[in-house]
């Protein structure tokens, strides 16, 4: 979800009202695996750096597919990652573990294709248009208790 | 007596005069220093300062090249350098859950994004 983000930080995340949640969706096979291997690797460093590369990695969507390590390693570097440590967490398993266990958590959960949201339990299917975040995250606001 | 020191007094006297002439009016006004002046005077004073400091000779090529480095880096200031009250108030960071988060962790609302990156 990149298109309606930067609106949404904007004028809800920026003000302390909403709190933005990135959950990984593994559906493309190893490409969908690798990428979310690196965001978590990046994030891990600096929780920062995992929102810069989130964003790098969604504008360059189309090379992620033929991506290889060193693509993934460049990446990361670039976003500002320690390479030394990136590696390691990047081929140490521990890493991929969760990325796969967060995938399994939201099969649980019932997610099956994405984007999907979730706005305090109301679900949003599909990339929307940016007023249509803005009427659902107005409304959970009316609702949620201060 | 008095004609064999005529020429000594003559002598005496071109000699009072000739000094005399090289010596700036002492009223005369000094020129305005200009911002070369001005540079080198910084120098210098940063020179000392520095000399002071480390017990380095002022007159050393690397003496020289640390002063210039100081005169000639320090940057101006940025209007823009100052972060907005909004941008400061972002936090970033992991939930128990293992996935990363972005605004106030204790926001009303929390909005969850499954996406994939392809």
């Amino acid at each position: 979800m990149l298109g309606t983000e930067p609106q949404v930080i904007e004028s809800f995340v920026n003000s302390g009202q909403v709190k933005l949640v990135f959950w990984p969706v593994l559906n493309h096979g190893n490409p969908s695996v690798y990428a979310t291997l690196t965001a978590d690797c990046v994030g891990a460093q600096d929780p920062d750096l995992f929102w810069q590369i989130h964003e790098d990695l969604f504008e360059n969507q189309g090379a992620l597919w033929r991506a290889t390590r060193d693509d993934f390693v460049a990446f990361a570097v670039a976003a500002g990652a320690d390479q030394a440590q990136f590696e390691t967490c990047y081929d140490d398993g521990a890493a991929l573990a969760r990325v796969m266990a967060l995938d399994a958590t939201r099969r649980e959960r019932g997610v099956f294709s994405q984007p999907v949201f979730d706005i305090n339990g109301r679900i949003l299917g599909g990339a929307q248009p940016f007023p249509i975040f803005a009427e659902a995250l107005q409304a959970a606001l009316e609702t949620s208790t201060p | 007596m008095m004609k064999r020191a005529a020429p000594l007094y003559l002598c005496l006297i071109w000699l009072l005069a000739a000094c005399s002439s090289t010596q700036p009016a002492a009223d005369a006004p000094s020129p305005a220093p200009t911002a070369e002046a001005a540079v080198q005077s910084t120098s210098t004073a940063v020179a000392t300062t520095a000399a002071v400091a480390t017990a380095m000779p002022t007159n050393t090529p690397a003496a020289t090249a640390a002063v210039t480095a100081i005169v000639t880096t320090t940057p101006p200031p940025s209007p823009t350098a100052t972060p907005t009250t909004a941008a400061a108030q972002i936090v970033s960071g992991r939930t128990d859950e293992g996935v990363f988060f972005l605004g106030d962790p204790n926001a009303p609302v929390t909005m969850i994004d499954y996406s994939d990156f392809l």
